[in-house]
């Protein structure tokens, strides 16, 4: 099944999530407020590219949040990606929406008590850290 | 008589007992009244009149271990317990409050043993006179 | 009362001195080490370097017994974070936060932040309030600036003069205070006849103020 999918932030994680869904066919728009962020994509990038801001209406519709079915917040700053989703989420009623919320305390909070869909690499890498000086395994890769 | 008025911050520690027995031993030759202060940090989720018996106690250790000290040399202190939610605010407005010409603090980053940036935020924002003694006294 | 202010830029420094002289207990927070070093020489003890958008900053700040948390940093994002953790987490009676784009005053009424306060808008409004100024004044707004407050002059050949007030056609939304005429203030009462040269104050809408212009004065509402 082939979606429509917003990314904003196109650092190391969005822009690697981006060129893999477009290459499997997805449609895929990708937002940074820094347009030379786009260079982490290959020319023949097949997505749409929206420079601005994610926390603005404005660059959300322009990038299609309107008829879109998933939305995915993975910028540097905790608080953008908190209220992107939370405009996905709640205003838009985007069927997926998932955001990095690098604070565990503030994910747990937005988790329990917002609602919000949303994932903390701090969490992640500290227990795959903590299983591999365990047990020694736990590398995936 | 150069100096009128002595403020010496104690936070209980041995560094603190140093400055305090330092100042008490050439009390003859300065003459000043010495104020020996604890300044008890109210954090900011209670009241600043909160009750707080353990910090207390440990106050009231400080303070009584000063007036001992201070008999040795026969020399009588002021001592009060000052609630505040800076340490380092604290300092200067009791200073100004007690017309203190000097205040004998110790360095504050006692694990580099350095003056860090409490002490170096006392040393220009206050008025009068700052003494800072290190460690290496005791 | 006790009041949490984070961002210490201009509008948290002149809030924080404000409400310190009015003998509130206040803790401005900022997360500019540097910031907070040059706002200390001035209000001291109630400026705190921690990450008000954090919980163990807000913690730090004694946001537990906090009455009104207030969110005045440039960054819309950080004070949607600050007023959630402030109200849901904390459960502060009131948080107000500012709002730099004006866009996103809707998107902070449906997450639930409720009072905003917007400085574009008040300038705005402010600017409206000077171009209406020709035969109706706005004394004052609230609510959002959803709520106006109105004064307005009658003259010779208003629809309004010479009928009762029971007789004039207001909108719903809308109320005649008091009238002021010569130095009485007269109760709004039905029965009152209005006369050129009374000064009618009155509470509407936002919405509704072109109509009460219509009613009173006269004349096209104007959008």
């Amino acid at each position: 099944m082939l979606m429509k999918m917003i990314i904003v932030g196109c650092g190391r994680a969005g822009s690697t999530i981006a060129v893999k869904m477009s290459l499997e066919g997805h449609q895929v728009s990708i937002i940074d407020k820094n347009p030379l962020a786009f260079d982490r994509l290959p020319p023949d990038f097949a997505g749409t590219m929206v420079v601005g801001t994610g926390i603005d209406e404005d660059v959300l519709i322009k990038a299609g949040i309107k008829e879109t079915e998933a939305v995915i917040a993975v910028t540097k700053g905790d608080n953008t990606n908190i209220m992107i989703g939370q405009i996905a989420e709640f205003l838009y009623k985007i069927p997926r929406v998932m955001v990095r919320i690098v604070d565990p305390k503030v994910k747990q909070f937005y988790d329990t008590e917002i609602g919000l869909p949303c994932y903390c690499p701090t969490e992640i890498n500290a227990d795959y850290y903590i299983r591999f000086l365990k047990e020694g395994n736990g590398c995936i890769s | 008589m150069i100096y009128k008025n002595i403020l010496i911050p104690t936070d209980g520690s041995k560094a603190y007992e140093g400055i305090i027995e330092f100042i008490c031993s050439i009390h003859k030759v300065i003459q000043s009244a010495i104020y020996v202060i604890y300044i008890l940090e109210v954090p900011r989720n209670l009241s600043l009149n909160a009750d707080l018996p353990d910090k207390s106690a440990l106050a009231k250790a400080a303070l009584e271990k000063a007036v001992k000290i201070a008999e040795k040399y026969s020399v009588t202190l002021e001592t009060s317990v000052v609630y505040a939610r800076s340490a380092e605010d604290a300092i200067i407005t009791t200073a100004d409050d007690l017309k203190c010409d000097v205040i004998a603090i110790m360095q504050d980053n006692h694990r580099l043993g350095i003056f860090g940036d409490s002490a170096a935020s006392i040393y220009q924002k206050a008025k009068c006179n700052v003494w800072l003694f290190n460690n290496k006294l005791s | 009362m006790y009041i949490v202010i984070v961002g210490g830029g201009k509008v948290g420094y002149y809030l924080t001195k404000t409400l310190l002289a009015e003998n509130h207990e206040v803790t401005l927070l900022d997360w500019d080490y540097e910031k907070v070093k040059l706002l200390k020489q001035d209000l001291g003890e109630a400026v705190i370097f921690a990450n008000g958008s954090s919980i163990d900053g807000l913690e730090k700040a004694g946001c537990t017994r906090a009455d009104v948390i207030v969110a005045v940093t440039g960054d819309d994002e950080d004070n949607l974070v600050i007023c959630q953790l402030g109200k849901r987490y904390f459960k502060v009676p009131k948080a107000i936060s500012r709002i730099n784009n004006p866009k996103n005053e809707r998107i902070f009424k449906e997450l639930g932040v409720g009072t905003t306060i917007s400085g574009t808008i008040s300038i705005v409004a402010s600017i409206e309030q000077y171009l209406a100024k020709q035969h109706i004044i706005r004394l004052m707004s609230f609510n959002h600036e959803e709520m106006v407050l109105l004064e307005t002059e009658l003259f010779a050949g208003c629809p309004a003069v010479g009928k009762k007030i029971s007789e004039i056609k207001l909108p719903n939304e809308c109320i005649i205070i008091t009238i002021l005429r010569g130095k009485n203030a007269l109760f709004a009462k039905g029965d009152v006849v209005l006369e050129s040269g009374d000064l009618v104050i009155a509470i509407s809408t936002q919405n509704e103020q072109a109509a009460v212009k219509k009613a009173l004065i006269g004349g096209e509402p104007s959008a």
